[in-house]
């Protein structure tokens, strides 16, 4: 597992410090930047290393909150707010927009867009994945990596079963590896503190990297060493 | 149309009609019944004749499947009709007929331990549920009495796609279901526990490598001592372990892969039938 900055508010410029440049790639957000911003920024990397993995992050977690720039990018969608998230072939016609926009970007990696839900459960976890098949699909006969979003609760991963439940739909994927993003009750910039909730993500991770799938965990905190861990 | 009307006559009229001759019944089930027939060539037919010409969408998922179907492990549809008898209708399909019997009469009290022969079986079913699994269909009742042989080969066929899941499509099990169908002894826990988001071609996975398990050492993997075939069902039901017996089995003859494709979880299971492939074949070198 490697380990990547995750660019937040004015923090671009980290890219470019002398040892943090160290790190194998960026996450960049549409929400912080616009997309002649990203442009820019992504051919400043290019100009400087050889090798430094961009990964953007279409970032549709939450449609209902202050979205900042997100809501100026060509591929977000007018009829957000209104339209049913489980009809795929509304996902299919984002997917689409999202590919147009990547090959004006020409990001390294894409994660796959996902929605933060009301209930996390199986039937949630086969829509990522669908979505996910659906936007490699849509990328076959490129050179972009395909990263699948996966928003787990970590409430859920207390439980043995529910993780290896998890894992078996995951390990389903055809991207080229796994954007893990823990979400939890925490209060942000708390460390994450249930031992049986910690036990779960790290059996997750190991599960899908015995099944070589690579995984990047999102917005990790201390409990990174964990996740290096497994 | 009475449910226990013996279809023998409709055979034999569809026989008549298309110059066949009927030989014998060999199999009957809930929704239909299969004849042994030939033609003036000395070539065998099964010919399965519903009892009910209604396409309702078991069948036709069932018929459609195995007209997707191109493999030579597979068994195939020659033709599809419908025959008028009596003022009713009856919807019929002609196969090759199978005369080498089933994998179930092979495996004898004393199983098959030779290990060549073991992988030899298992490679030729893995290519035929690869090729189901790269339709995005997923059998759902890989057994060994679904197995079947020509007279002259021992290149094992799957046949019989009655519960065939059409991933693509919506399901036909109803979520409230105890258990979703399948034979249990066979199932995947996924099946049993009619857990329909989990089902995919790591079902037919473990299916296989219990069938392999009575192929290989005429017991299941989850065949604890004392163990009757209730027991085994709520074992694997409950996500729960494989037997010493099995595991003891498995390092004698060094069939490491077999315990994989047992896993109770897909996820522990091979991720893709070409990393099943890849080491299924590998375990005999």
């Amino acid at each position: 597992m490697s380990t990547y900055h995750q660019i937040g508010h004015h923090s671009k410029n980290l890219i470019f410090e002398p040892n943090l440049s160290n790190f194998q790639g960026a996450i960049l957000s549409p929400v912080n930047y616009s997309q002649s911003e990203i442009v820019e920024l992504i051919g400043k990397v290019r100009d400087e290393f050889d090798k430094f993995d961009i990964v953007f992050d279409p970032q549709l977690y939450y449609p209902h909150s202050d979205r900042e720039i997100l809501k100026h990018w060509s591929y977000f969608p007018k009829d957000f707010e209104t339209v049913d998230l489980t009809d795929l072939k509304w996902w299919h016609k984002l997917v689409s927009e999202i590919s147009k926009t990547i090959s004006e970007i020409n990001p390294n990696t894409i994660c796959t867009p996902v929605i933060h839900p009301r209930a996390f459960n199986i039937d949630y976890y086969s829509l990522m994945n669908n979505i996910s098949c659906d936007l490699c699909d849509s990328l076959l006969n490129t050179d972009v990596r395909v990263l699948q979003t996966a928003l787990i609760s970590l409430s859920d991963l207390a439980d043995f079963n529910q993780v290896m439940k998890i894992a078996s739909i995951l390990t389903r994927t055809t991207a080229d590896g796994i954007y893990l993003i823990f979400y939890s009750n925490s209060n942000p910039r708390r460390e994450l503190h249930d031992p049986e909730e910690l036990k779960g993500g790290m059996l997750l991770i190991n599960t899908l990297q015995n099944n070589n799938i690579d995984v990047l965990v999102g917005y990790s905190s201390s409990e990174i060493i964990l996740w290096k861990e497994s | 149309m009475q449910d226990n009307f013996e279809l023998k006559h409709v055979a034999l009229e569809i026989c008549k009609s298309r110059n066949l001759n009927l030989i014998r019944k060999v199999g009957e089930g809930t929704f239909k019944e299969t004849f042994e027939v030939s033609d003036n060539n000395s070539n065998h037919y099964a010919l399965k004749i519903f009892r009910s010409v209604e396409m309702d969408t078991r069948k036709e998922r069932e018929i459609k499947s195995m007209l997707r179907c191109d493999h030579p492990g597979i068994a195939k549809i020659q033709d599809i009709d419908t025959f008028d008898f009596n003022g009713d209708k009856f919807l019929f399909l002609l196969e090759e007929y199978f005369g080498g019997g089933t994998l179930e009469d092979r495996i004898t009290k004393n199983a098959e331990k030779d290990k060549e022969k073991i992988i030899d079986l298992g490679i030729e079913l893995i290519n035929g549920i690869s090729h189901i699994a790269s339709l995005q269909l997923v059998h759902r009742d890989i057994k060994p009495a679904n197995i079947l042989f020509r007279e002259t080969s021992n290149k094992p066929i799957i046949t019989d796609f009655g519960i065939v899941r059409d991933l693509q499509a919506t399901s036909e099990t109803k979520t409230w279901l105890p258990h979703g169908p399948g034979t249990p002894l066979y199932s995947a826990p996924e099946q049993l526990n009619n857990e329909k988001r989990l089902i995919d071609w790591r079902t037919d996975q473990f299916a296989l490598g219990v069938t392999l398990s009575f192929y290989g050492f005429n017991m299941h993997p989850y065949d604890h001592l004392g163990f009757i075939a209730e027991h085994i069902i709520e074992e694997v039901a409950k996500w729960g372990k494989i037997s010493k017996k099995f595991k003891e089995n498995i390092d004698i003859v060094g069939l490491p892969a077999l315990e994989k494709m047992v896993s109770v979880w897909p996820a522990n299971r091979y991720r893709t039938p070409e990393l099943l492939l890849e080491n299924w074949t590998n375990q005999g070198r």
